[in-house]
């Protein structure tokens, strides 16, 4: 095990989730910080270190700080995972002391939501989304067929996986599809891109989620709501824009080798690991990254889900807060992945599982463009 | 007018749509490491620069698909339609649409031999994708 360097004192989403039309993107961003902050008995200004996927300059202003540290890596969802990682860097580099890492997107209501403007001279403009690419859920999910194809799986594999997170989502309030689904339910809901229906693919939601991190021992003069949470790996890699642009269609190289760093960083294996998020803009996602991050063979992720083994009560609890699909979908998820992995460990969890000190945290961004994760555990 | 979105050719890129308003799909090629696509001027393995392009013969099999229920911008006349992945005969990946069968996920095997044609969108010649044997045009 490493030493418990850097840990996590301060998490919250924002007071509201889901369909939040009275606050911009950057106020669930600030709300969330400020919870987040108070978790630790912080204030604005003890931030020196800032990171988000909004504009650095206006996240330090709108928030109240001039951080000497600021991270605006962009590589969509999981840029909250290569966040982390980064932040991890810079407190045991001194270059800040607290790093803020925020997320507010109004993906929903648009509120304050700039004027989204496809590129077209880009890679995916010029020789993908020219064919009809209406949104995510027709391109990211092009490559399922191919993987479905392979190991001579049906529409159901990716059913099963809406019907185990389903599970999860009823036991959490704050989660927008809280309701338990069937397979029939899941294979009658309205077609959105086949094989992917409805209760495949992620709604489209407002929200804020922030962490606060230090240093172990600036952590230990702090008053704080709750044991910290050790980082104890992560990983990343960027994998380049466009999912038919990916080296293997029915394996995700970023995957397999950002996890693998942090399983090496965290000096860990796939056994040590109690609780698990994927991210899950869509039905295929978990059942790619069940295989590549090595938690059961090529082809077995929708057998092992199928046989509860995610579910509660299972070994291997996963996406628990009902993941992207069923809990909350900003547009760029990562941030609420990370939000339940910290609520398991710290205990406070709706949905929480017995026992649990370890959760690895797998994101991915773009369409499958990248991928971060991180590792926490208990001190 | 559809008013599908059109391609905007780079520089970088110009060489690709200049053949395929000839009815043909060329790309880069490195001798050493093979086919460049999406098109860029150098090879992303040996940074080699300039590359010499190279035809490719415009056949391919289906590696994935779905069916867009959606439309996207210029297909709402077309709904529900096929987006496909194809990996053409010499290797490189391709998007694209599939016409010429009826829009139903048995209308298609992965693996299905499929052959390009193009689509004129205001100009620019768009790589389509129908069965060998198929006439079909847009
Ligand atoms: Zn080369």
């Amino acid at each position: 095990m490493k030493p418990d360097d850097i840990v996590i004192v301060g998490a919250s989403e924002s007071e509201n989730i889901g369909i939040v039309p009275d606050v911009s993107a950057m106020g669930l961003a600030i709300d969330s910080a400020l919870r987040a902050l108070d978790d630790a008995g912080l204030t604005p200004a003890d931030v020196d270190g800032i990171a988000g996927t909004m504009h650095p300059a206006e996240l330090a202003l709108q928030l109240g700080t001039r951080p000497r540290y600021a991270d605006g890596t962009n590589v969509g969802g999981c840029s909250y995972m290569l966040h982390v990682r980064h932040a991890v860097a810079a407190l045991r580099a001194g270059m800040a002391s607290v790093v803020g890492i925020m997320h507010g997107e109004s993906g929903r209501s648009r509120v304050g939501v700039p004027m989204m403007s496809m590129d077209m001279t880009a890679a995916p403009g010029q020789f993908e989304r020219i064919y009809g690419v209406a949104g995510t859920f027709s391109m990211f999910t092009l490559p399922v067929m191919a993987y479905l194809n392979k190991y001579g799986l049906d529409e159901s594999a990716l059913a099963e996986v809406s019907v185990a997170q389903s599970k999860w989502a009823a036991q959490q309030p704050r989660a927008l599809r809280q309701k338990i689904v069937t397979v029939d339910d899941v294979l009658n809901s309205s077609m959105i891109a086949w094989p992917f229906r409805v209760l495949e693919c992620c709604p489209l939601t407002d929200g804020g989620g922030s962490l606060v991190l230090t240093t172990a021992s600036r952590a230990a003069d702090m008053d704080l709501k709750y044991a910290p949470v050790v980082v104890a790996g992560t990983g990343s890699l960027v994998e380049g824009a466009g999912s038919s642009f990916m080296e293997d269609l029915t394996s995700f190289r970023a995957f397999r080798e950002s996890s693998a760093e942090a399983f090496r960083t965290a000096e860990m294996t796939v056994d040590d690991i109690d609780h698990l998020m994927i991210y899950d803009a869509y039905a295929h996602l978990p059942l790619y990254g069940l295989e590549d991050l090595g938690f059961v063979g090529k082809g077995e992720a929708s057998e092992f889900i199928k046989s509860g083994a995610t579910s509660p009560g299972g070994s291997l609890p996963m996406n628990t807060n009902g993941g992207g699909i069923m809990y909350t979908h900003t547009g760029m998820y990562g941030m609420f992945a990370l939000q339940e992995a910290v609520r398991q460990m710290r205990g406070t969890s709706p949905a929480q599982v017995d026992g649990v000190e370890t959760s690895f945290v797998q994101g991915v961004g773009g369409m499958f463009a990248a991928a971060g994760s991180v590792i926490l555990r208990k001190p | 007018m559809s008013g599908k979105s059109v391609p905007s050719a780079t520089p970088e890129t110009l060489q690709y749509w200049e053949h395929t308003a000839q009815g043909e799909i060329w790309m880069p090629r490195c001798d050493d490491h093979g086919w460049v696509f999406p098109p860029r001027p150098h090879c992303p393995t040996c940074g080699k620069r300039p590359l010499d392009w190279k035809q490719l013969s415009g056949k391919g099999r289906i590696a994935s698909f779905i069916i867009s229920h959606r439309a996207g911008v210029g297909y709402q006349d077309e709904v529900p339609y096929f987006i496909i992945i194809v990996d053409t005969a010499e290797g490189p990946r391709m998007v694209g649409n599939l016409y010429g069968v009826p829009v139903t996920p048995e209308s298609v095997t992965i693996g299905m031999p499929v052959e390009v044609f193009f689509e004129d969108r205001e100009g620019v010649h768009v790589p389509q994708w129908r069965p060998v044997g198929s006439t079909v045009t847009l």
